[in-house]
């Protein structure tokens, strides 16, 4: 964002709001001091809005949007909790634990982990929804890193980070409906995709505890949530924060 | 996965994987790995994004066809007409069969395509559940 390029002025949860013509809901949001919650979005990596948790309602629009990929608009009205919004929101939380097999309790990331912050900050303390228990594998094959299926929300931010940051595009997510999962390389163990460099971007960038570095017992992964946007900033910007 | 949709082309590149892939399976009956490897080099693709596309769509195979090819429709028409049973038959004589949903050839209801021909059945004649 430029100081020239225009600003437009929405209005969000009833405060007036002030931001560059281009920029997203979900930046809005922020620049306002506001916060949704997010889980698929990590600033740096392209917006793809896919876990539908930081909805907002646009007054006057008949559906909700997600913030994350919404382009901000003179005059827009937006609300970012109203009950609609919450219930939605934590219905979506409890699908995604439903729907995976996370045992807190034994993962590398507890206590460090997006799922659960998010879960904690909708205030979700059980599923209705029955779980799935789905079988899912460990895939143990790199040197030096892990990936456990069973854990992953599928929000595609190692697909993204290492296709657009490290630029070595080892992930795709492959299959789908329940199937769908992240694959390396054609469907292959992790460690014989040659493709991959080994950076442990992509280990960064996951929320969860779904991939690991070997050496991380539970409770002990140390995330780096902030690497994208340090690492784009420098690539496209040439501006350094790692002093 | 195209994770910039803005990137010149992307789209019409997906068209192309796709058509490439069709004429894969048409030569092979499925699509071979080597063959996806050798895809993703001439098209100078991520093996991921290449495989993403292959497993997304269920009309490709990424395993080797069996001799026959048994296909059971599960359409409306067909479901009514017993393919609940038909299947139950089939799994007990232990015939390996894949399923569609309507296959345009409701009146016959229920249909079974055995190697591309349209068969059916008599619901009658059906075993109960
Ligand atoms: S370690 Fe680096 S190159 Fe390998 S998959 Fe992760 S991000 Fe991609
Ligand atoms: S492995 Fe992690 S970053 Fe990748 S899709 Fe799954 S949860 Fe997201
Ligand atoms: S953060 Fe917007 S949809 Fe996931
Ligand atoms: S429902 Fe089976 S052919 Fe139409």
């Amino acid at each position: 964002m430029t100081q020239a390029s225009p600003s437009i002025t929405l209005q969000i949860n009833g405060q007036p709001c002030t931001v560059a013509a281009d920029a997203t809901l979900l930046q809005a949001i922020r620049s306002a001091g506001l916060q949704v919650p997010t889980l698929c979005h990590l600033d740096g990596l392209t917006p793809v809005g896919a876990c539908r948790l930081c909805l907002v309602d646009l007054e006057g629009h008949p559906k909700l949007e997600p913030a994350c990929v919404t382009t901000a608009a003179e005059g827009m009205v937006v609300h970012t909790h109203t009950p609609e919004l919450e219930s939605y929101r934590r219905m979506a939380v409890e699908l995604f634990f439903a729907e995976g097999n996370h045992v807190c309790a034994f993962c590398v990331a507890n206590g460090a982990c997006e799922l659960q912050d998010v879960a904690v900050e909708v205030g979700m303390d059980h599923s209705r929804f029955p779980y799935q228990y789905p079988k899912r594998h460990v895939d143990a094959s790199h040197a030096l890193f892990g990936l456990d299926h069973h854990r992953c929300i599928l929000c595609t931010r190692c697909v993204r980070m290492c296709d657009e940051i490290e630029g070595a595009h080892v992930w795709d997510v492959g299959y789908r409906g329940s199937a769908c999962s992240i694959i390396a390389g054609l469907d292959q163990p992790w460690g014989e995709v040659e493709a991959c460099t080994s950076c442990g971007k992509c280990v960064d960038a996951c929320p969860t505890g779904a991939l690991f570095r070997k050496q991380d017992a539970t409770a002990e992964k140390q995330p780096h949530p902030e690497r994208a946007q340090q690492l784009a900033e420098a690539r496209t910007d040439r501006r350094w924060h790692n002093q | 996965m195209a994770t910039t949709p803005d990137r010149p082309g992307c789209h019409a590149l997906d068209a192309s994987l796709i058509e490439r892939l069709h004429a894969v399976q048409q030569r092979h009956g499925y699509l071979p790995r080597a063959e996806l490897q050798q895809l993703a080099v001439a098209m100078q693709r991520p093996l991921s994004d290449v495989m993403g596309v292959a497993s997304f769509y269920h009309l490709f195979r990424l395993v080797p066809p069996p001799l026959h090819r048994c296909v059971v429709c599960r359409g409306t028409a067909c479901f009514v007409r017993g393919a609940e049973r038909l299947e139950a038959g089939l799994r007990r004589r232990g015939v390996a069969f894949e399923t569609a949903s309507c296959v345009g050839a409701c009146g016959q209801a229920p249909v079974l395509v055995i190697d591309g021909t349209v068969g059916y059945g008599d619901p009658g004649a059906l075993p109960e559940q």
